[in-house]
């Protein structure tokens, strides 16, 4: 069996609404990606759909995937134990 | 030489000296269209050609200028900002400030692409300006009076559905960061334009327009605008900041290394999860828009608890819930946003205020001031109460606050005893809510920015957001071609007069469709051209500045952001390389690396060869 590893993903409040969880605590395969995340992992919490249509924007540029506060855009990124990810919709301050 | 049919534009602009109470309504001419499009472009190259060089910004020689773009007012959406153009009182430097709500499409409607004041009214002014109807009136019974109230009165006498921009006392006061306030809550902030008006004795500028700019191809631009509104609504960024403008991003830039502490010492904050949206979005009662804005970003706070408890008012921004929040130590909401309210009625800048205080914050605790220097105030970290105070007295030019109405870099000369250190600010423009060592071009341009250190002259999407792709935000190579890159590009939406906020959601494809479809003028629907009069317009607003003696050694930063590492994760050790960062700009811009002039032979290629002729002159233009 793959040696589990502890995330913790928190969605920004707008997604919250979509998503319908604010924050969720995961254990996942060790090595898996942020592809994995959107399209394996996240579909039994939040929906396939919802799953997929977030990796989408994702790749889009339209939403924000932050892990342990660095800007992530390669869907091959491997996540590992203790990851604190915050995904938020593109935004702009001022 | 007949000129040919502006489309889109209104086609003139109002020139009002208030010393002689007198006016001309010139045309809006062909060629600044062509050469500058319009809005920020407008107010750099009218200030070029008309500004003496070497005045004094509070003499009556100084000019402001209100400016809008040819899409304001004819339907698309997020393209009515007026931009206020004058040398700022605070930096020195040529600066334009920008302002939103509805009073730059009701200008666009009174037939005016453009309203210049200049000179000095002898007693309280008041322009009001009805179509082609123009009257200097008396505002004595205004002067002294908070913005609301201001706006209140000079409506009633005049006309309820008109549109106004006023100062209140700070403007009056001179302060050097005073704002020039419109619909009540919304500021044309930075660089002391409301100072600029005080010292013309101009309380107000009210418009009432009946009048439409004509489309060269109105059935195009209407599906145009079409096609702006799918592309909004299919985007969650629309709908975040529908639901919580800029506000929604405090949480992530804190998590971004961004959202600076303390006078920016640090970078931590205990207690930020008060700044997380669904925590704002709970003081929410009702939300509003500018002239035509689908984004409809205002989003009004109650606070219904507590000293601050009865407040109704437009909510604190991202860069106020930090000039009043983590520039401060502070987490208190309702304190934060009863602050922001003061601010708009006395008539200042959040961000410079918030940073003057936090400056004051930071020279007691050091103990450079003493209490009785701060006229007893007691200025804690994390407890906003002294800085009410000193808002007001700022506002009324009062005790410490005559100091720091200053500004900053003028505050820390007049206190002295190495106050300078902690004075934080470029070319004397208070730093805004970002640190420069966690995005290098990011910083670059709050570095080299032509205002002083302004976010919004280079606001680097590539670094802070990773659109429309990732840079690193920590490194330091290529960093002069992606800051001029975003400063060009900014500059294009802002010629055209869009608002910054939905920029990513409008493609420069689209811009200049419907730029085309408005005017039909054919360079426009040229991206390159765009480009061309971006960088054109950024170039003729740093020879304002090279014109004023500014070079190479004011572009700069803070000693804290050059020496101290950042000390916490992501950006944990991380420096700000001036000079490294400095020649790879300059390189990038063709401008001379000594100096951070532009030479002729780059004036020369952006077709603004009487430009160099002028620096020449001067003996301004490098060499080679
Ligand atoms: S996005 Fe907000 S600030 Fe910009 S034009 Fe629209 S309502 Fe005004």
């Amino acid at each position: 069996m793959n040696e589990r590893v502890r995330i913790y993903i928190e969605f920004s409040w707008s997604l919250a609404q979509k998503t319908g969880r604010k924050f969720i605590w995961l254990d996942i395969d060790r090595d898996s990606k942020i592809e994995d995340l959107f399209l394996k992992i996240l579909p039994s919490v939040i929906g396939r759909e919802i799953g997929e249509s977030l990796f989408k924007l994702f790749l889009n540029g339209e939403i924000l995937v932050i892990v342990n506060g660095i800007l992530v855009v390669d869907p091959l990124t491997k996540l590992s134990d203790g990851d604190k990810i915050y995904i938020q919709p593109m935004a702009f301050g001022g | 030489m007949v000129q040919p049919k502006l489309y889109g534009y209104a086609g003139k602009i109002l020139w009002a000296d208030l010393s002689t109470k007198t006016y001309k309504v010139i045309e809006t001419s062909i060629e600044l269209v062509k050469n500058f499009i319009g809005a920020r472009g407008f107010g750099a190259k009218l200030l070029w050609d008309y500004m003496k060089p070497g005045i004094d910004p509070f003499s009556s020689e100084n000019m402001i200028i209100f400016s809008v773009g040819p899409l304001a007012a004819v339907g698309a959406h997020s393209t009515s900002k007026f931009f206020v153009s004058f040398k700022s009182p605070l930096t020195g430097t040529y600066f334009r400030s920008v302002g939103g709500g509805n009073f730059g499409a009701e200008m666009k409607l009174a037939g005016y692409d453009a309203i210049i004041v200049v000179g000095k009214a002898e007693k309280p002014t008041y322009l009001w300006v009805q179509d082609d109807v123009i009257e200097f009136k008396d505002a004595s019974h205004v002067w002294g009076a908070i913005t609301t109230h201001t706006t209140e009165i000079l409506l009633k006498e005049t006309d309820r559905d008109a549109k106004l921009v006023t100062i209140g006392p700070a403007g009056e006061n001179v302060v050097r960061f005073a704002s020039i306030q419109t619909d009540d809550t919304r500021s044309a902030g930075r660089g002391g334009g409301g100072a600029v008006m005080g010292s013309k004795n101009l309380k107000a500028i009210v418009v009432k327009g009946t009048g439409k700019p004509e489309l060269y191809n109105e059935e195009e631009f209407e599906k145009l605008v079409e096609e702006q509104l799918d592309l909004y609504h299919k985007n969650p960024t629309f709908h975040s900041f529908r639901s919580l403008g800029t506000a929604s991003v405090v949480y992530l830039f804190y998590t971004l290394g961004h959202f600076p502490t303390y006078n920016f010492k640090q970078l931590e904050l205990d207690n930020v999860e008060r700044f997380k949206p669904e925590v704002l979005a709970t003081y929410v009662v009702k939300t509003g828009s500018c002239y035509n804005c689908a984004m409809e970003c205002w989003h009004f706070f109650k606070t219904s608890k507590g000293p601050y408890a009865g407040i109704i008012w437009d909510k604190p921004e991202y860069e106020t819930l930090w000039s009043f929040g983590g520039v401060l130590g502070v987490t208190n909401l309702e304190a934060i946003m009863y602050a922001n309210m003061l601010c708009d009625i006395y008539g200042l800048d959040t961000i410079s205020a918030g940073v003057a205080i936090a400056f004051a914050y930071e020279l007691y605790e050091k103990g450079i001031l003493s209490k009785s220097e701060v006229d007893g105030l007691d200025l804690r970290w994390g407890n906003l109460e002294p800085a009410f105070e000193l808002i007001r007295k700022i506002a009324l030019r009062e005790g410490i606050g005559n100091i720091l109405a200053e500004g900053v870099a003028r505050a820390a000369e007049i206190i002295g005893r190495g106050a300078e250190r902690f004075a934080m600010h470029g070319k004397g423009l208070e730093i805004p809510a970002y640190d420069p060592r966690s995005a290098k071009a990011h910083g670059l341009s709050l570095a080299t920015s032509n205002i002083g250190a302004s976010h919004m002259i280079g606001w680097n999407t590539y670094e802070i957001s990773g659109f429309p792709e990732k840079v690193d935000p920590f490194t330091i190579e290529g960093k002069g071609a992606l800051a001029k890159k975003v400063q060009d590009t900014t500059t294009i939406y802002e010629a055209i007069g869009f608002c910054l906020f939905p920029r990513t959601m409008i493609p420069l494809d689209l811009a200049s469709r419907m730029l085309y479809a408005a005017t039909g003028i054919e360079e426009f629907k040229d991206i390159q051209y765009l480009f061309l009069v971006g960088e054109r317009i950024y170039n003729i607003e740093r020879a304002f500045n090279v014109r004023e003696g500014f070079t190479r050694k004011d572009d700069t930063l803070p000693e804290r952001f050059l020496r101290e590492p950042v000390p916490r994760i992501p950006s944990k050790g991380q420096v700000f390389e001036l000079d490294k960062l400095l020649d790879d700009y300059y390189i990038a811009r063709g401008w001379d690396v000594n100096t951070g002039i532009p030479t002729g032979r780059k004036l020369e290629e952006l077709g603004l060869q009487y430009v160099a002729e002028e620096l020449a002159k001067l003996g301004r233009l490098p060499v080679g």
